[in-house]
């Protein structure tokens, strides 16, 4: 600034202040710095803490999802057909045991039938012992078989997967070995045509396939054949239409705001962002009726958590009802009124820490229909619906920064929250797996998104809807 | 953390040192921005919390096309708009004629205590010719930006201007005086 800029015209004076203050810089006081460092610190922090939620959210799916594939993996291999002849013959071992006649408990007089190539994979062996054998000795077959004392045969199993057993006799091992021949026996017997050589025989046997099947002293065991699951509108209906379930969900909940029009003098945009760690929850119980084969309809009863992280926000000093100071807070989902010292002067600021937020709890009950796409032991489904949402609680826990407290801050928490209404309608959809354990009961996971038709606030300049995207877990019962 | 480049940089990405840096860097211009609007330090280091916070959670918004300094600074000039608007009902506009005459000091009244009395005689404006004067001067918008920002006419933003110069002028007179008496 020189003399000829300080001896100023009337429009000159904007180019004084412009000159004197063009480079001019202010320092910042110590108290800002440490708010500053406070801020940066709880920013880090939040990203953290969002990291992680989002780590555990993508563990927890990835875990349901390795849960449901495992349970319908194994649940489909148990009831799953039995296997057809020749990949049976795959399970049993390549090269059979042969057996001399004495190992195998053979009297002289009975032709022991040697094993073609071609049959050896179908464990002929074993089979032509007992075919040959009058009467075999159960201990010669756990000899040479090298079974346990105690076994159980499935006829599915090859011999290296026979599992200890309490519930063995020998029918069901006997059964076992002949099952193969059993089967092609009986078809070849209604066909009563040309029998074809069951079992391969080398050119010195005297024992003909035929001869062998003709001469079996056992009797032939049917075999059981697996209950399986008629397709679509086939299947045949084992329960009752009606259904119960329950379920638990973690919520990622947020509020979308909007202006409201009749008010003009605040916009939504002077409450600042919201913050983002907003993890809630959601548990009840459903009961629904199954109208068809394909269409549900279902009620329940749920609590819910909405929760809302609030970002850090000077709060000024303002005169009360009765003219004394306060503080207020306002935020998405109402203002909190917070009482200050009587010695306050209007205009006074503090700061709302980042580690504030607000808690909603809400019964929910919802109205939804359901219709399933897939139904199958895997059902896949989709739902939507509206809920009623009546609000029981609410909180405002807050973390005040201000030099005049004596640790330099103070948690306060409120229950009230102003210009919350007491019941709102929203909605919600979202798809559903369940996957049967048994005949009447299914685990079941469901992502999904809840909104708000209705603003949750009351004579607000700005109207709030809540929403939530949520991933359910729970079970499901058939009566 | 070198440039003002890699301090935007490693913010986005969430390092705090970064972060840090560029705190150091800004703050002290930003707070003389937010200071012009405001009436005091304080409400002023409010605002440029509150814009800094901004600043870090929109900063992904910055195309790297204009100045950074440039954005921040509407930044803060928009945060202090809105701290004014909001407070406007808790201080009402100080009649013209209830401002106490202004005390500058002789010294150095080239320097930085001479910058420091100007943005004092700035504060003391009322609100209104304060934030116009702002707009228009600091700013560079016309009236008719200024009008349609702060919902008034543009005769009266043209007046308040005219108002504020006024006040302006007559508050350093005496400090031309006297300082030419101190150069002469």
């Amino acid at each position: 600034m020189d003399k000829k800029r300080i001896n100023i015209g009337e429009s000159g004076i904007d180019q004084v202040f412009r000159d004197g203050l063009d480079h001019f810089e202010v320092e910042p006081s110590d108290s800002f710095w440490s708010r500053s460092e406070s801020f940066i610190t709880n920013q880090e922090n939040a990203r953290i803490r969002k990291r992680l939620v989002k780590w555990q959210v993508i563990a927890g799916a990835t875990f349901v999802l390795a849960v449901a594939t495992t349970s319908f993996i194994l649940y489909t291999g148990m009831l799953s057909e039995p296997a057809p002849k020749q990949d049976m013959a795959i399970n049993y071992p390549a090269e059979p045991k042969v057996l001399s006649m004495p190992e195998a408990g053979l009297t002289p007089e009975v032709q022991l039938p040697t094993v073609d190539t071609d049959q050896k994979q179908m464990g002929g062996l074993v089979s032509k012992i007992i075919l040959n054998h009058p009467q075999p000795k159960m201990a010669d077959l756990q000899e040479h078989l090298n079974l346990p004392n105690k076994v159980s045969v499935n006829k599915n199993r090859s011999k290296e997967e026979i599992v200890e057993n309490e519930s063995i006799n020998e029918s069901e091992v006997l059964a076992e070995a002949i099952q193969p021949y059993s089967r092609v026996y009986s078809e070849k017997q209604e066909e009563t045509a040309e029998v074809q050589p069951l079992i391969g025989v080398d050119n010195d046997s005297a024992t003909t396939s035929e001869s062998i099947v003709n001469e079996m002293p056992f009797e032939i065991v049917q075999e059981e054949v697996a209950e399986k699951p008629l397709d679509g509108d086939q299947q045949v209906r084992v329960t009752s239409r009606w259904y119960v379930s329950g379920k638990f969900s973690p919520l990622l909940s947020g509020v979308l705001r909007s202006d409201n029009k009749q008010n003009v003098d605040f916009s939504e945009d002077d409450l600042g962002d919201d913050g983002e760690d907003n993890i809630g929850y959601q548990a009840g119980a459903q009961v629904g009726y199954e109208i068809t084969d394909k269409w549900s309809l279902q009620t329940g009863l749920f609590f819910k958590t909405s929760t809302l992280s609030l970002l850090p926000k000077t709060l000024y000093a303002q005169p009360g009802l009765g003219g004394e100071p306060v503080y207020s807070l306002v935020t998405s989902l109402g203002t909190v009124h917070i009482a200050a010292d009587a010695s306050t002067p209007i205009g006074d600021s503090l700061i709302v820490l980042s580690n504030s937020n607000q808690k909603l709890g809400f019964i929910v009950i919802p109205f939804e229909l359901k219709y399933v796409m897939l139904s199958k032991r895997l059902e896949i489904y989709s739902f939507a619906g509206a809920t009623v949402n009546y609000l029981i609680k609410s909180a405002t826990q807050v973390h005040l920064d201000d030099e005049e407290f004596e640790d330099g801050s103070r948690s306060e928490s409120f229950k009230t929250i102003e210009g919350v209404r007491k019941m709102h309608i929203g909605y919600n959809f979202g798809l559903g797996v369940s996957i049967k354990v048994s005949k009447h009961l299914g685990v079941l996971t469901e992502p999904s998104y809840s909104g708000s038709f209705s603003s949750i606030n009351k004579n607000s300049p700005f109207q709030s809807r809540l929403h939530a995207w949520g991933l359910a877990l729970g079970a499901i019962y058939h009566f | 953390m070198e440039t003002l480049q890699e301090e935007i940089k490693g913010s986005l990405a969430g390092n705090a040192m970064a972060q840090r840096m560029l705190y150091r860097r800004l703050a002290g211009k930003m707070l003389l921005v937010c200071m012009r609007y405001m009436k005091n330090k304080t409400e002023a280091e409010d605002v440029l919390q509150e814009g800094f916070m901004l600043v870090f959670q929109k900063l992904d918004q910055y195309n790297g096309s204009g100045s950074f300094e440039g954005w921040i600074r509407k930044i803060m000039v928009n945060k202090s708009l809105e701290h004014l608007r909001k407070s406007v009902y808790l201080y009402p506009m100080k009649d013209l004629s209830g401002i106490n005459d202004y005390a500058i000091s002789t010294e150095d009244v080239f320097g930085n205590i001479a910058s420091k009395d100007l943005l004092r005689m700035i504060q003391e404006l009322p609100p209104a010719y304060r934030t116009i004067f702002n707009l228009y001067v600091f700013e560079g918008l016309k009236h008719k930006e200024i009008a349609e920002m702060l919902g008034i006419s543009e005769g009266t933003s043209k007046s308040n201007l005219s108002d504020a110069r006024k006040l302006l002028k007559k508050r350093i007179q005496p400090v031309t005086k006297q300082s030419l008496v101190v150069n002469g």
